[in-house]
């Protein structure tokens, strides 16, 4: 077979691969993953971008969010080999964040946990907030969570505090205004980890006391 | 607050939305950091942008009211099961959601805060990370504004002047990863935190 065929039909096999798992979590107003990919790429590249999708689509990992975030590293020009690390990445963490929280975790749950334990937050507390919250979402306490570590709070203190919180019934709305006077305590060069802890130490209600939706997000199944 | 709002229990809770998250003005040293870690973080940024960012950051004093919407974003995506009970046309403020199929999708008012910019995109998770497809314009106010629809569930987003500069909301929730070098902001928008009941894979 001669090299050039053999090129052509290699190409044909990456297009035809990522054509497959991308199908379902094309973007309406984007350009076709695959075309991208390869036009951007080496062939090398693409074809291990290709293999990690292929792999989490088999894993009934949430695709959307994996070709998100090829999508994301096309737009910053990222070359190859990041974006291959990240989706690597990105893939092992959804997993493990699955495995953390069960399988009944939705996707926006599954973001959020991967987003935590590439933090450096442990499966561990995943589990425990998870036992601390049994039949409801865990989506804001844990982009909070990330937003804590970001900001310079010890992953230790961020899982003890909010499963603290969560244990002791703390809603969304608790932790939305927990990381919104965090934020603007960052903002006023408070140092994070005192600023977190007094925040934890306010009581109850304290951290609510301006904005306190009711929590209306419906239960897991 | 006005005494619709105070009548009007959607209303009310827009209006303490507003006065929480519109409020605050980061300290100048504040935004100095901001803005050099992103001109730090953007070295190799067009020369277009490097003069925006020498001549025209240092005077702008209400970044954070991009932040501010980014918070509003984030809790408005909680509040909007009860905003949309009653059909809200959404806030006055143009910063919290408003409201239209259930489940699926809000739109959502973006407004970001550079009054010398010349030109600002919304890139996210949503729009593909494409920065040639979401342009701000500029409201009576004279912040840039863009209203777009986004599904429920978690993104990322951040916002792109200039072509080049990519900025995330200094208060808002950061992303959990830069994985490619940018910063980049989070919002919760509506039923996010729903059961798999449309999932997103």
């Amino acid at each position: 077979m001669s090299s050039a065929l053999s090129r052509i039909i290699r190409k044909t096999l990456i297009l035809s691969a990522l054509a497959a798992v991308s199908l379902s979590a094309q973007h309406p107003d984007s350009p076709p993953l695959a075309d991208v990919v390869n036009a951007k790429y080496s062939r090398a590249d693409a074809q291990a971008i290709v293999g990690v999708l292929s792999e989490a689509q088999a894993q009934r990992l949430p695709m959307l969010l994996l070709t998100a975030k090829v999508r994301e590293g096309l737009a910053m020009n990222a070359d190859g080999a990041r974006v291959l690390a990240t989706v690597r990445s990105y893939a092992k963490a959804l997993g493990d964040a699955r495995d953390a929280l069960g399988a009944t975790a939705n996707p926006t749950e599954l973001e959020a946990a991967a987003g935590a334990l590439r933090m450096g937050l442990p499966a561990a507390a995943l589990k425990r907030m998870r036992a601390a919250r049994p039949s409801r979402s865990l989506s804001a306490p844990l982009v909070v969570a990330v937003d804590l570590v970001q900001r310079g709070v010890p992953v230790d203190s961020v899982s003890a505090g909010l499963v603290s919180l969560l244990g002791a019934g703390a809603g969304d709305s608790e932790f939305l205004t927990l990381q919104s006077q965090f934020a603007h305590a960052m903002m006023n060069g408070q140092q994070a980890l005192p600023a977190y802890r007094s925040l934890l130490a306010a009581p109850r209600g304290m951290n609510q006391s301006v904005v306190h939706p009711p929590d209306m997000l419906p239960d897991r199944p | 607050m006005s005494e619709y709002e105070q009548h009007n229990p959607d209303e009310r809770l827009a209006a303490e939305l507003r006065e929480l998250y519109a409020a605050p003005r980061a300290p100048v040293g504040a935004v100095d950091r901001v803005l050099d870690a992103v001109r730090g973080d953007r070295g190799a940024s067009s020369r277009d942008s490097r003069h925006w960012l020498s001549a025209g950051l240092r005077r702008v004093s209400v970044v954070v009211l991009a932040a501010a919407a980014g918070l509003v974003l984030f809790a408005g995506g909680i509040v909007t099961d009860r905003l949309m009970r009653h059909d809200s046309p959404g806030a006055s403020s143009g910063m919290v959601a408003a409201v239209s199929e259930p489940d699926s999708a809000r739109d959502i008012t973006f407004v970001f805060a550079a009054p010398n910019a010349h030109d600002v995109a919304l890139v996210g998770d949503f729009n593909g990370w494409n920065r040639h497809g979401a342009k701000l314009v500029r409201n009576v106010a004279g912040d840039w504004q863009i209203h777009v629809r986004v599904p429920t569930g978690l993104h990322m987003y951040a916002f792109v002047v200039d072509g080049s500069i990519w900025v995330a909301t200094p208060l808002a929730p950061r992303g959990a990863d830069d994985d490619y070098g940018v910063a980049s902001s989070t919002i919760l928008v509506g039923a996010g935190a729903r059961p798999a009941a449309a999932p997103r894979s």
